[in-house]
């Protein structure tokens, strides 16, 4: 895991996990998008998603983490938290 | 019982939640296995195998443990596990286990593995239920459907069930349209030891199987069109086939039963709020009854390379509940009904739209029947002259 300096540099890694796990293009990540509100987010879309969170940012996984990542402004802002960021 | 043991120590150390769902799908592994037992604190494993097996058939089975444990067990989170009810100290009056005399009375009649028969008491005692069930129907404005027994290959696909729960699927087939086959099946078909002797060849593909749910019927006559009225409720009961091998050992575990649904079709609020109601007013039936009970979150048993990331999903965004009913001979519990929410899933794989364009929701409320039935006989033994007088009366409302 490399660290995340900034939190410009924290998005473009979100945004690439982003399009790895749902098989897109970086272009294609709506900064907003949710779970369900989206295609390629589905439920086993969302657990690859939370496994590879753990893996890239070695955040916890956790029952409650699983309910609440459900959006990209969520994830970041619980990546900017356990990761502390600079903004 | 085979004397051919084998004891296996997993790689990983199998934690206490997942004791029950990995030795539940040990029996689907390979068909020498006749018994398999996780110790209590997850160190060992014991098979029993069927005939004697040389060194590569033991390396091979220990290979095929340690894969199941490894997919299932790596990573595995804790689950949350939230109790809604808890009454499970409620005083019942019958100690014992009711199956003897319901054999002796020719009550429960055993005619294959996981196939029963069942005698007037216990159908008038499914038939109180079911008016019950009806009755918590009717509040729902649920309206009545008949589904067929077989459901169809193609549409079982469409909503990843294969991928799921392929352990438990039972095939309908019939032989192929040869002249030949058919001659030389009526000829020479018969039962042995482990089944009909016929040349798999004989058979045609698959195009549909005995149901395992009775929802899905209802989802799959909505898809590719809007939800007519923007939400629904319906009610259906019908034969569900789901296939446990070895851990078909009892009443418990039924290859063949029924279950009642009452099903909500519509927007995330009415089917979530229609569930919670069903759930309340289900409580309050539990409660007249006297059963003894609890409500706790549960997940569906998912084959080994799903199980890990699907049980999370639900057991993180509270998708199923189960009522589990106490079996005061054993002192265990046993699941007789679920409170069940799939968000868009079904709305999403088979595109149910609501007015506004999107995937509707769905939830279901299911009892097995039979589960159900024999739950209460093990809390309230066979005499109707000591059960709660609404299920003597044959609950009429």
């Amino acid at each position: 895991m490399s660290p995340i300096s900034s939190d410009e540099q924290l998005f473009n890694d979100l945004q690439s996990l982003l399009a790895e796990v749902f098989k897109v293009e970086v272009s294609q990540i709506d900064p907003s998008a949710q779970l369900g509100e989206w295609p390629a987010w589905d439920s086993m879309a969302h657990m690859d998603l939370m496994v590879a969170l753990e893996e890239r940012f070695g955040v916890e996984i956790n029952a409650d983490t699983i309910s609440q990542l459900i959006s990209v402004p969520a994830i970041l802002e619980h990546l900017r938290t356990n990761l502390n960021v600079r903004s | 019982m085979s004397d051919h043991k084998l004891h296996i120590r997993p790689q990983i150390l199998i934690p206490a939640h997942l004791i029950g769902p990995i030795q539940s799908k040990l029996a689907y592994i390979d068909e020498s296995i006749s018994y398999a037992q996780i110790a209590g604190d997850g160190s060992d494993i014991e098979l029993r195998l069927r005939n004697s097996a040389d060194q590569a058939k033991l390396a091979d089975l220990e290979a095929k443990v340690q894969s199941v444990v490894a997919e299932m067990a790596t990573g595995a989170m804790q689950p949350k596990v939230e109790i809604l009810e808890d009454y499970l100290e409620r005083s019942v009056p019958f100690p014992a286990d009711p199956v003897p005399e319901l054999i002796a009375r020719n009550e429960v009649s055993l005619e294959h593995s996981g196939i029963y028969s069942f005698g007037p008491l216990v159908s008038k005692l499914i038939e109180g239920f079911e008016n019950y069930l009806l009755t918590l129907a009717s509040t729902f404005d649920a309206k009545p459907h008949r589904f067929p027994t077989l459901i169809s290959a193609e549409k079982l696909g469409r909503v990843n069930y294969f991928r799921a729960f392929p352990h438990s699927l039972t095939f309908a087939t019939h032989l192929r349209e040869d002249l030949h086959v058919i001659n030389d099946f009526s000829q020479h078909a018969k039962y042995e030891e482990t089944g009909l002797n016929v040349s798999p060849d004989s058979f045609s593909k698959i195009q549909a199987l005995l149901s395992p749910a009775v929802c899905y019927h209802l989802y799959f006559s909505l898809a590719d069109k809007p939800l007519p009225g923007g939400s629904l409720a319906a009610t259906s009961v019908g034969h569900c086939f789901r296939y446990e091998s070895t851990n078909m050992n009892s009443l418990e575990r039924m290859w063949d039963f029924t279950m009642r649904e009452i099903i909500f079709v519509g927007p995330a609020d009415f089917v979530l709020d229609s569930r919670e109601s069903a759930r309340k007013q289900v409580a309050q039936f539990l409660e007249t009854i006297g059963m003894a009970y609890k409500v706790e979150s549960a997940n569906d048993p998912f084959f080994v390379g799903e199980f890990r990331k699907q049980a999370a999903f639900q057991n993180a965004f509270q998708l199923k509940y189960e009522v589990r009913a106490r079996l005061p001979f054993k002192d265990r519990t046993l699941a007789v009904g679920s409170y069940n929410y799939h968000q868009d899933f079904f709305g999403r794989h088979l595109n149910i739209t609501l007015p506004d364009g999107k995937p509707t929701h769905t939830g279901c409320v299911a009892f097995g029947l039979e589960r159900l039935a024999y739950a209460f006989l093990c809390q309230f033994g066979l005499d109707p002259a000591a059960w709660p007088a609404p299920i003597r009366e044959g609950w009429r409302g």
